[in-house]
């Protein structure tokens, strides 16, 4: 196993939730059955406990790459 | 005279974007060039986060429900799982080297002081992304 097969797991996965994501987006929200990803974050965050995991998530990004 | 009343409010409100876009690129700009495991780190990374969760308590909106369709939902979760499973194979396999995990790879985009402030400014535009919702 390589860096580069790794590597490139990330790149498909990333490339699949671009793919979705436009075709999310491209079918229009009521005519798609697939609807973008910021809806389910916006369904995650609509409860309070939901919307400050999300956000002490959000900090933890932050302190995983510019502190520690 | 609720028009008039508006006015102002947004001139206010449009004087305060273009001061606060600067204040933004200046701010990660210097972050960017902090480098880990320092207390100048620390500070300016917990200052911004508390300014982020700040304005999330002091803005919330209420939402209308979120229909969440379940095609849609089988498989944003099966792709986040997919993520999460590759990232945890990748952190658990020897040697290391061979497996580089999110955080390596970012560690490496983020090397450089623009790549680093770069980071920084689209991690406080996600936190204020999030604080509005």
């Amino acid at each position: 196993m390589t860096p580069f097969v790794t590597t490139a797991g990330y790149v498909v996965l990333a490339l699949t939730a671009l793919t979705l994501q436009v075709l999310a987006t491209r079918s229009g929200p009521s005519g798609s059955r697939l609807r973008p990803a910021q809806t389910y974050l916006a369904a995650v965050m609509r409860g309070t406990p939901g919307r400050w995991i999300v956000l002490v998530l959000w900090c933890w990004v932050g302190w995983h790459f510019f502190v520690r | 005279m609720a028009a008039v009343d508006r006015e102002p409010r947004s001139l206010i409100r449009s004087a305060g974007r273009w001061l606060v876009a600067p204040l933004l690129l200046g701010f990660a700009w210097l972050a960017g060039g902090l480098s880990t495991f320092t207390w100048p780190a620390e500070v300016t990374t917990f200052a911004a986060a508390i300014a982020v969760l700040a304005f999330a308590a002091a803005h919330r909106r209420d939402r209308a429900p979120v229909r969440l369709g379940r095609t849609g939902f089988v498989v944003w979760t099966a792709w986040l799982a997919a993520v999460t499973g590759w990232e945890l194979w990748a952190l658990f396999s020897l040697p290391r080297s061979a497996h580089p995990t999110i955080s390596s790879l970012v560690n490496e985009l983020t090397s450089s002081h623009p790549g680093r402030a770069g980071a920084v400014l689209l991690w406080l535009l996600a936190g204020w992304w999030l604080a509005r919702r």
